[in-house]
């Protein structure tokens, strides 16, 4: 059998309820696992042995006494710094929140506990998950490199096995970022889908939170114990939570999945990325799904509509702090936070009604296809060194972090889920992700698409080694 | 006057549907009425004759044949001039407007058209709703008197007979406002009760469409005909239309009814308005109503919620107006917009989330009394002189009775909850004022059967403005 840390939330809890092996067993191979990667990636901030031991301990006698939680009762996880961990530092990446110990938890960690969910501790964010510093975080598969943001911490954790699963949370692309360059799923649910309550928010109309996992169907099975309604979070909907599970063997024949080769596969997308995801859609095609050629012109337009809203909402949020501890900001961070404010109301008024004007035409060309989802890159490049990620990639002008938002930033703004799965690695060994669009609340497709495309392929199943970077960091 | 313009539209209709009258004959009495007073108090920026003769021919004949029984077939009414009308101009008050003719009717229109009632033509409003300038309608109850805004003419027609019923808008107070000083009947309807597609906006998020009439069962004829979803106004409401007439005359008893002292009875109110506020007050008490002191402290924060938003909002409206054609502007309403352009977005951000925590607070408040409705003057007096608007007459205060208007009414448009201004009487010098009875959302019926209640028993509609030719103000 392979190593206990290397399984699938899954395998782990068919584990657990068969006995082959203890939650207390499961968690002392992550934190195994963990204490031997950490030095070389960084992924967590605040680690929580103790309340994780104790956790494990009473998943274990309650699942002795046949009292199961469901598919994440044992599984340790992680949490992106951002979220409130009552009595457990939260700092969000910032000196401004230095020290700072909520009294309650988020609805998201609380779902997590009452699912019987270990929580190993908290993973590294960019600072406010602005994306703006460069965290201490590395990429597993090349520790000089950008292991992603915000919820960099996440992605690296579940890449290295470090978590079976982990929190993250998505404003302009920040679950699928890391998803997409440290090999693993990341999952930015509908807007509404997740409660954002006690979790440290940018923007309260692009904000979301979602899992990181390293199989689809563990994405599934996470989402399905943190989705659904919350009345502390008012952007919260009413839906019902399916079994994200339930169809997810099926295969894809009648899924029709758009594809905007514009906007998804301009001359900016690296040409190795850009030859696995076709690969991607041929083997889609195969499993019986059908592409179709799409454009939608206004999509090129997400980054001007979404810019002035996430300034001027991330810039209200911090304004006291700005103005009581604008020095313990990251540079950087402080130099958008105050840029924002100089955002004028008829601007952010303007995007809004963008904003709407774009919902109706994407919803219009789902419609007028009848599509299931739309495809493509989840970003244009693989990592690259954390000293390049200002360095224009693409001729253009565009640095790498605009150039994935590019690819991102249309979920946020649209409200629409968006999952990425591993679809492969360049030639130096770094990994590439492949993006899934779908309609509102309709995760269940996204899922469906890459559990379908994750039975065909084994590229979830590789595992980085990581190696202390060269030049350390601290 | 002709006996059939003082007719209400409940009464008109009876007799519509005795075949007693036509429609033909009710909008030959109305022109009528419009010609003798609209030199007098400018409450039309268009009369649509052909259209209006056109229509009720229409409706006549659809009664011979049987059909069109209902309340507001064959009824002349009047729309604010931001409705669009495909047959006439809509020029929102304003000169960057002039001459334009909308391509569509505007979805209240439609949907009043479908119900059967003619349209009569377009009442003047302040210049794109902002309420700045001075249009040129007058109160028909005091010389040079204040009508009201923004939905001037809509509020005077409905006064002087020139109308059975008008449609207003109301962003921060602007059918109630006319309401409360012409002595009709107005309400806002809980926001999205009423589709604003075709409208002409200030704010998404602040503005109303509602009707005003002379009586309290009028208005709930036509929110009737008016109300329902519509998927192409995002804020509209996905819900059922009752009969807003069906428990009406039920009375008040059992009911329970708030009084926020500090906030609505102030010593800035006048005194005429507050002795018959609390007779009415009285009135309901005895009627069987449980009158309940509360306090909601964060009304006082309904003004500077309001604001940034509200400002930016009607300011991102009219960016490219104010870039292409901005010597068409009023000044006043120039400089707003150009003010507009100044506040940041934190700021809007902030108003945003201020306005949330109101709306929660004003659900506790609703809440924890049991409320079914809140009873409040209108406005804190009668009408001013035009002059008079922008001055301090709240031995310094600093609040013009302009905006004292605005303080009294936007925390309506800042939650979203109905309020339904009647008449509540007259000052001594013999000017009307009004008042308003706030709701939970979707609660109009209540606030109906609260508003005729009190009608019945306070005849205060059934008294006409005397129009004299020889004070009219110049136009």
């Amino acid at each position: 059998m392979s190593e206990l840390w290397s399984l699938s939330v899954r395998e782990a809890g068919d584990g657990l309820v068969q006995r082959k092996f203890s939650a207390a067993e499961l968690l002392d191979a992550t934190l195994d696992r963990l204490h031997q990667t950490e030095p070389a990636v960084h992924a967590y901030v605040t680690l929580m042995e103790d309340t994780a031991r104790a956790e494990a301990r009473r998943a274990d006698s309650e699942i002795a006494g046949r009292k199961w939680r469901g598919p994440l009762h044992g599984i340790p996880v992680g949490v992106k710094d951002l979220c409130y961990t009552a009595g457990v530092k939260t700092e969000a990446g910032s000196r401004v929140l230095e020290g700072f110990i909520p009294e309650y938890d988020a609805t998201v960690v609380t779902k997590l506990k009452e699912g019987g969910a270990v929580i190993v501790g908290k993973t590294v964010t960019h600072e406010f998950a602005y994306g703006q510093d460069v965290p201490a975080t590395r990429n597993p598969w090349s520790t000089d490199s950008y292991p992603g943001g915000s919820s960099a911490g996440s992605g690296v954790s579940v890449a290295v096995g470090s978590a079976f699963g982990a929190i993250g949370t998505d404003t302009g692309g920040s679950i699928r970022v890391p998803a997409s360059v440290d090999g693993v799923v990341g999952l930015k649910p509908t807007h509404g889908r997740v409660s954002r309550h006690g979790v440290i928010p940018m923007s309260p109309t692009l904000d979301n939170v979602g899992p990181l996992t390293r199989t689809a169907e563990d994405c599934a099975l996470m989402l399905g114990v943190i989705a659904g309604h919350d009345p502390l979070d008012t952007g919260s909907a009413r839906e019902p939570v399916p079994d994200f599970t339930a169809g997810i063997g099926e295969r894809l024949g009648g899924l029709r999945l758009g594809l905007d080769r514009v906007h998804f596969f301009s001359r900016r997308v690296n040409p190795e990325v850009s030859a696995l995801c076709e690969a991607v859609m041929k083997e889609l095609r195969a499993l019986g799904a059908e592409i179709v050629e799409i454009r939608i012109n206004e999509l090129d337009y997400a980054g001007a509509i979404g810019m002035p809203i996430l300034l001027s909402d991330a810039s209200e949020w911090h304004r006291n702090y700005l103005r009581t501890r604008g020095d313990r900001y990251v540079p950087a961070t402080r130099i958008m936070l105050e840029l924002g404010e100089f955002v004028l109301g008829a601007q952010y008024v303007t995007a809004q009604r963008a904003r709407a004007a774009l919902r109706e035409r994407v919803r219009n060309a789902f419609n007028a296809h009848r599509l299931d989802g739309m495809i493509g890159p989840t970003l244009p490049t693989t990592t690259m060194p954390v000293d390049q990620l200002s360095v224009d990639l693409t001729g253009e002008g565009d640095t790498a972090l605009a150039a994935f938002l590019h690819h991102t930033f249309m979920g946020n703004l649209l409200g629409i889920p968006a999952i990425s799965f591993p679809c492969g690695f360049n030639s130096v060994g770094l990994p590439a992700g492949f993006q899934v669009y779908g309609r509102p609340f309709d995760e269940a497709m996204l899922f469906r698409v890459a559990h379908a495309y994750q039975q065909v392929t084994d590229w979830h199943t590789r595992r980085p080694q990581p190696q202390a970077a060269r030049s350390p960091v601290s | 006057m002709s006996e059939l313009a003082g007719l209400s539209i409940k009464e008109a209709g009876s007799r519509l549907n005795r075949k007693e009258i036509s429609s033909a004959e009710l909008v030959e009495a109305e022109l009528e009425r419009i010609d003798l007073t609209e030199p007098l108090v400018h409450a039309y920026a268009h009369v649509m004759r052909g259209a209006a003769r056109r229509q009720a021919r229409e409706a006549d004949a659809e009664r011979a044949r049987g059909s069109g029984q209902g309340p507001l077939h064959g009824i002349p009414i009047a729309y604010k001039d931001l409705v669009y009308t495909a047959d006439a101009p809509t020029e929102a008050g304003s000169r960057v407007l002039e001459g334009w003719v909308p391509e569509y009717d505007a979805e209240v229109l439609g949907r009043l058209r479908h119900a059967g009632a003619v349209t009569l033509g377009k009442t003047h409003t302040h210049e794109f709703a902002y309420g700045v300038n001075i249009p040129p309608t007058r109160n028909p109850w005091l010389v040079d008197g204040y009508p009201g805004g923004s939905s001037a003419g809509s509020g005077v027609a409905v006064a002087v007979r020139s109308a059975y019923g008008a449609i207003g808008t109301d962003g921060g107070g602007s059918i109630r406002c006319p309401a409360s000083v012409n002595g009709v009947v107005g309400l806002k309807p809980t926001t999205g009760r009423v589709s604003r597609r075709g409208v002409i906006p200030m704010s998404s998020t602040f503005d109303n469409v509602g009707p005003l009439t002379r009586t309290v069962e009028d208005c709930a004829l036509m929110l009737r005909a008016m109300a329902g979803y519509d998927a192409a106004d995002p804020m509209s409401l996905d819900e059922s239309v009752p009969d807003f007439t069906a428990g009406m005359t039920e009375g008040v008893t059992g009911l329970r009814l708030g009084v926020d002292r500090d906030f609505f009875f102030s010593k800035r109110v006048h005194p005429d308005v507050l002795r018959e506020l609390q007779q009415a007050l009285d009135f309901f008490e005895a009627a069987g109503a449980e009158v309940v002191e509360v306090r909601i402290p964060e009304l006082e924060l309904a003004v500077p919620a309001a604001m940034p938003a509200l400002v930016a909002d009607t300011t991102a409206y009219h960016r490219k107006w104010l870039r292409e054609r901005a010597d068409r502007y009023e000044p006043s309403t120039r400089v707003m917009i150009e003010l507009g352009e100044l506040i940041p977005a934190t700021h809007y951000v902030i108003a945003q989330r201020a306005r949330r925590m109101l709306r929660v607070r004003f659900r506790e408040a609703f809440d924890s009394s049991q409320l079914d409705a809140l009873v409040a003057p209108t406005l804190p007096g009668p009408t001013v002189g035009v002059n008079e608007l922008n001055l301090d007459l709240t031995d310094g205060t600093g609040e013009s009775p302009g905006s004292s208007y605005f303080r009294n009414c936007v925390a309506a448009n800042v939650v979203g909850v109905p309020v339904l201004s009647v008449p509540a009487g007259f000052t001594q010098d013999g000017l009307p004022f009004g008042m308003a009875l706030w709701g939970r959302p979707l609660q109009e019926a209540v606030l109906f059967r609260i508003g005729h209640a009190y009608e019945a028993s306070h005849p205060w509609h059934q008294r006409e403005p005397q129009l004299d030719a020889k004070k009219a103000a110049p136009r």
